[in-house]
């Protein structure tokens, strides 16, 4: 072989046309991962690879009277290699070159192509099931807008939402949608022993990835094989959340494998915080559109809740004035009747899920405390329940708390709530119409409560954008238009807005 | 490529992925007479005819699925056993699966040859079991009617050929299939 041949980036050999070899250069030896020795005087459909195609092999079997050029793939070698078959007089010339990295190239390629598909696609996806969410009338809509829109894509196999049962921790289906197989099945058949990823989701207000499903062994082993069965590879369990609270889990199965990038996950929090904060607008909506609220008076004076406990220890009358849900935590504003108050504090300040006590006031017949109670006591878990408590009285050993809710709200779930961790009995249920302020009405409410100065007051400050952020009159030059002192102003201002306040939240305010 | 005189079953390799399917193949060759195709929608072309005895099947392929396939076969009633190639291994039998047996990736060169006979003998054991089956009705109907009129008897013809059809996949399925069908055949039955 000439020096040109022998010293070429490109594997040449040179066969006789009955196939044997007749020389080859060394970049053709290591190509074809053998020897010189190995190669020369060997048949060449002996000494070439075999691949599917065989084509080689397959040219020296006819008659080859013409040039021929293939790439083709050789398991043998795991190469990709391209070859030509040059016929002359005399012999054939293959010309052989390794094409391997521009295949794996073009295969990468395609598959960042459908990645960006799927991306596509699944933007798209997202943002219609924002759309729909915006217009959902209501809890079960809005589970069934989810379970729809993900489970019948072509992306994943199947959607479902689950809730939980007011009355306990276990998940119900409250929707489904997509193949859901065997799998939904198990899934079911598995939601009262808290082995379902969704548990997870819903119990620590996280997404949570599983992929591959098949082996991962938190997973309870019935789900793994219906999954497997089903061709499922990948979860995604998104809770549906609004604040603190958890609605509800959307649990997604695909058939793809490593389907939920960090991308993906965090598309779809976004899905369940605004699924959390419909349901939330729903539940509201329904309280303010009704004309009607049903309201219950409950006896919860089981001595382990801590206000029944504090009025028992302390032989005072405890009343909650008002209530504000702060997250999981509840904001209690109790009045104390007698004294002293300070063994009302001692009591609450000594029970596990009273989480701090302030008194904000003291008078010679009572005080005012604020309470921060934790989850799990009895105004907790029905504020968690999405009533409005609208008032709690406290005295010896017992205890009546008056709640007030839409017709259209579970009343028996929210009652097991409670009373599966506190004795309760429903003393009275009524439904009556909701009270109607008209704006007229309460101005002239308003009016009532407040003196001429004191309106006079507001009513300046408002006017002199006093209120406005940033103010455009300070205390000081509203002061000086009534010609009154600031700290005078200051007093009536405070008087005034405190009635307004009042008549606003609707508490009886006697001074 | 081998010219052997013994018929050999016929494999279908599907994978989206030419370099696997191919090394399959090759692995195969001498054992089966295998075909590849690269898409889910090629094999259910090649899977019309002629008979395909065993599918080597990949699970995740872009467009139409292993799991589509399946379900294709399925309602096609395809008379031949599925062996599903996947990328994870659940450590799971096969029993109350959609598929008869599987992989996973990247396959042993001895694990797929072995799977692979298996089905063989599984599947070749069923057929001979609807073999005998067919085969005594074809010899009940043949009793019944005279030689020179069975050619025009249309079950008779149908029987006749699902026998044949029959044993001709028996004899490449089984290697032990001459020594069966002779045993079958030896039994008198006809009573007479």
């Amino acid at each position: 072989m000439d020096e040109l041949s022998a010293n070429a980036p490109l594997g040449i050999l040179a066969v006789e046309h009955e196939g044997m070899v007749a020389e080859c250069n060394e970049e053709a030896c290591d190509l074809l991962g053998c020897a010189q020795s190995e190669v020369v005087g060997e048949d060449i459909t002996v000494v070439f690879p075999d691949s599917i195609e065989a084509t080689v092999a397959s040219s020296f079997e006819g008659q080859l009277d013409r040039e021929r050029s293939f790439e083709e793939y050789y398991p043998g070698l795991e190469r990709w290699l391209a070859v030509s078959l040059v016929p002359t007089a005399e012999q054939v010339h293959l010309y052989v070159s390794d094409v391997t990295d521009s295949y794996r190239a073009k295969r990468r390629t395609e598959r960042i192509r459908d990645d960006l598909n799927r991306v596509t696609i699944l933007n798209e996806l997202i943002s219609d099931v924002l759309a729909d969410l915006v217009d959902a009338a209501g809890r079960e809509e809005i589970a069934d807008t989810i379970c729809r829109r993900l489970g019948e894509t072509d992306l994943y196999e199947f959607a479902w939402v689950g809730e939980r049962e007011l009355g306990g921790d276990d998940l119900v289906v409250r929707a489904a949608a997509g193949r859901s197989g065997r799998t939904l099945e198990e899934i079911e058949r598995c939601l009262a022993d808290s082995t379902v990823p969704e548990h997870r989701a819903i119990d620590s207000g996280t997404s949570v990835v599983i992929q591959p499903i098949g082996d991962d062994e938190r997973v309870a082993e019935p789900i793994r094989r219906a999954a497997f069965a089903d061709g499922l590879q990948s979860l995604l369990a998104i809770p549906l959340t609004y604040g603190s609270s958890v609605y509800g889990v959307v649990g997604v199965y695909t058939a793809e494998q490593d389907a939920f990038s960090e991308r993906e996950r965090a598309s779809f929090e976004t899905v369940g915080e605004m699924a959390g904060f419909a349901i939330n607008a729903t539940r509201h909506r329904n309280l303010l559109l009704s004309d009607t609220v049903v309201e219950l008076d409950l006896d919860i004076s089981d001595p382990d809740a801590p206000f029944v406990r504090a009025a028992t220890d302390a032989d005072l009358i405890l009343t909650v004035e008002g209530v504000v849900p702060q997250g999981e935590k509840l904001l209690c504003y109790v009045a104390v009747e007698g004294s002293p108050v300070d063994s009302v504090s001692h009591s609450l300040q000594s029970h596990p899920s009273v989480q701090q006590t302030r008194l904000i006031g003291e008078h010679e017949t009572g005080g005012m405390f604020e309470v921060t109670l934790g989850a799990r006591t009895p105004l907790g878990l029905l504020a968690a329940s999405g009533v409005t408590i609208s008032a709690a009285d406290y005295r010896v050993g017992e205890g009546t708390v008056t709640i007030e809710c839409s017709p259209a709200e579970n009343v028996r779930r929210i009652i097991d709530a409670v009373s599966r961790e506190y004795e309760l009995t429903v003393l009275a249920k009524r439904e009556r119409e909701r009270d109607v302020t008209t704006a007229g009405e309460f101005r002239d409410a308003l009016r009532e409560e407040l003196t001429d100065r004191q309106e006079n007051a507001l009513r300046t400050a408002f006017f002199a954008d006093y209120f406005e952020s940033p103010r455009g009159s300070n205390a000081q030059e509203v002061a000086e238009a009534l010609d009154i002192t600031g700290p005078t102003l200051l007093h009536h201002l405070r008087a005034g807005q405190r009635k307004l306040l009042a008549e606003f939240f609707d508490v009886t305010d006697d001074s | 490529m081998t010219e052997t005189a013994t018929p050999l079953p016929r494999a279908l390799i599907v994978d989206d992925e030419k370099e696997v399917a191919d090394a399959y193949a090759l692995r195969l060759r001498g054992q089966c007479d295998v075909q590849t195709a690269y898409g889910g929608q090629t094999a259910l072309e090649l899977l019309d005819e002629p008979v395909v005895d065993i599918v080597l099947l990949d699970r995740h392929m872009p467009g139409m699925s292993g799991d589509d396939v399946l379900a294709k076969l399925d309602e096609r009633e395809f008379c031949g056993k599925v062996i599903m190639v996947t990328a994870i291994d659940p450590g799971f039998d096969v029993l109350d699966m959609p598929f008869d047996d599987y992989l996973c990736k990247p396959i042993d060169r001895e694990d797929v040859r072995v799977a692979v006979s298996q089905q063989c003998e599984v599947l070749g054991y069923e057929l001979l079991g609807e073999y005998f089956t067919a085969e005594s009705k074809r010899r009940v109907i043949a009793a019944e009617i005279p030689g020179d009129e069975r050619a025009d008897h249309d079950g008779y013809r149908e029987v006749e050929q699902e026998c044949d059809a029959l044993r001709e996949r028996i004899r490449r399925l089984l290697d032990e299939s001459a020594a069966l069908l002779e045993a079958f055949d030896a039994v008198g039955r006809e009573g007479r």
